[in-house]
């Protein structure tokens, strides 16, 4: 009885029994060369990196690098009561601000606002939005059992993106809203699903996310590109 | 006078030192084992971008793993692990993607004209166009297998399987490149 062909593929990788009869049996010795040719023909040789490629991969690589342990965990998705006296205290600076500039406290009057200021600074809070929300799906990504947290912080993340999203909408900011709302829909999703996100999914969210945010990085380039010229112009 | 050996740091000493807080000491892992995963990444995806994002990627995901790294084994092997990993789940996802896509020029050059085959390219382009045809778990089983040199049982941590079935896929894979390179290795072998 000769060799099969499976058994002949793992003999080649050194692997199984069947060498002595190899030895003895020309039929099979003349099939374990034709194979042996065409194993010997396949190599995949990678693209040489440059001779910086360490320090650029490093520098790739680092800003995502938080400490190690959890702490940070309280910058990414503060607790409820945080985000509450942080509102809070936001409300008494307002009303305190708007008292003090009232016209008739003989001020000057406050400088106004162009809404190219107003877009920046709406563009500054979502970017900042879009990397604690990138970086909670990494951390889900790591995360195996404890993806129950990570849940906790998609809803958080859920509440801020519901505010810019509607704030966007309410400047007249469609394409800004419009990313918003795509990140909602993923944000919705794990928070909602009890038993965690299945690694594929997540793998398809995380793509989504990187296309929202090179959405948003093209629309500050033409933002910028937009205010010089209008700069220019002036 | 200190060896090389002694000069550099051991993997396992550098990680405890990234554990505790030193986080430019993971930059020595990172030069240490950055070309080999990017090499690895390559042959797996066949995709320099894709490449690219498995490096980094893995890097990341063993940063926050980290404390989860036995040093029993080698931290290479653990790192080359999780870079096969993320290369598979993201091949899979190309594959969703692209599903639609499918290449029907590779398809067509089943049967190339002999005349071809005399050049030594031609043999390089046809174990592309084969390697693209293989589903994502025979790939990886193979490229783990065959240009890594792993054992039956990494290549089966890696891809969740059992012995028998991690053997499967690579002979699966091991059949369809030699149904596809055969007629090329003998046509170039008659010259």
């Amino acid at each position: 009885m000769h060799l099969s062909e499976e058994q002949l593929v793992f003999l080649y990788y050194g692997e199984g029994e069947g060498r002595g009869h190899l030895e003895q049996c020309p039929e099979c010795r003349v099939r374990f060369e034709a194979l042996e040719r065409t194993l010997a023909s396949v190599s995949v040789e990678a693209p040489e990196r440059g001779p910086f490629y360490e320090a650029q991969l490093w520098a790739r690589i680092q800003p995502s690098l938080a400490p190690q342990g959890r702490w940070w965990r309280f910058w990414v998705a503060p607790p409820r009561w945080v985000t509450a006296a942080a509102m809070a205290c936001l409300l008494v600076g307002a009303f305190a601000a708007g008292w003090l500039l009232r016209p008739d406290n003989r001020r000057p009057a406050p400088i106004a606002y162009s809404s190219d200021t107003a877009n920046r600074v709406l563009a500054m809070a979502v970017g900042q939005h879009l990397d604690r929300s990138q970086l909670m799906l990494t951390e889900l990504a790591n995360s195996g059992e404890d993806s129950a947290a990570d849940t906790s912080i998609a809803e958080d993340l859920l509440e801020s993106n519901r505010l810019y999203r509607q704030t966007a909408e309410r400047e007249g900011q469609a394409a800004v809203a419009a990313l918003l709302d795509d990140l909602e829909r993923v944000l919705l999703e794990i928070a909602h699903e009890p038993q965690g996100v299945s690694s594929e999914r997540l793998d398809d969210l995380r793509f989504e996310m990187r296309v929202i945010r090179s959405k948003l990085k093209a629309r500050k380039a033409t933002v910028t590109t937009t205010t010089k010229v209008g700069e220019e112009k002036l | 006078m200190q060896s090389k050996g002694q000069m550099q740091d051991s993997d396992a000493a550098i990680v405890a030192r990234t554990l505790g807080g030193d986080q430019d000491a993971f930059r020595l892992l990172v030069e240490r084992y950055g070309r080999a995963v990017f090499r690895l990444a390559f042959r797996i995806t066949g995709n320099e971008s894709d490449a690219e994002d498995v490096v980094q990627e893995a890097f990341l995901r063993a940063y926050k793993q980290l404390h989860r790294y036995e040093s029993r084994s080698a931290f290479g092997t653990w790192l080359y692990r999780i870079a096969s990993n993320y290369a598979l789940d993201l091949l899979r996802s190309r594959k969703r993607h692209d599903d639609q896509e499918l290449v029907p020029e590779e398809r067509a050059a089943t049967d190339p004209a002999p005349d071809r085959l005399v050049y030594a390219g031609q043999l390089q382009e046809r174990l592309d166009a084969v390697m693209a045809e293989l589903s994502p778990q025979e790939r990886t089983a193979f490229v783990l297998r065959h240009l890594e040199g792993q054992s039956i049982e990494e290549i089966g941590a890696v891809l969740g399987l059992g012995v028998s079935a991690t053997k499967n896929s690579i002979f699966r894979a091991v059949q369809k490149l030699r149904r596809g390179l055969e007629p090329v290795v003998s046509a170039v072998r008659c010259i």
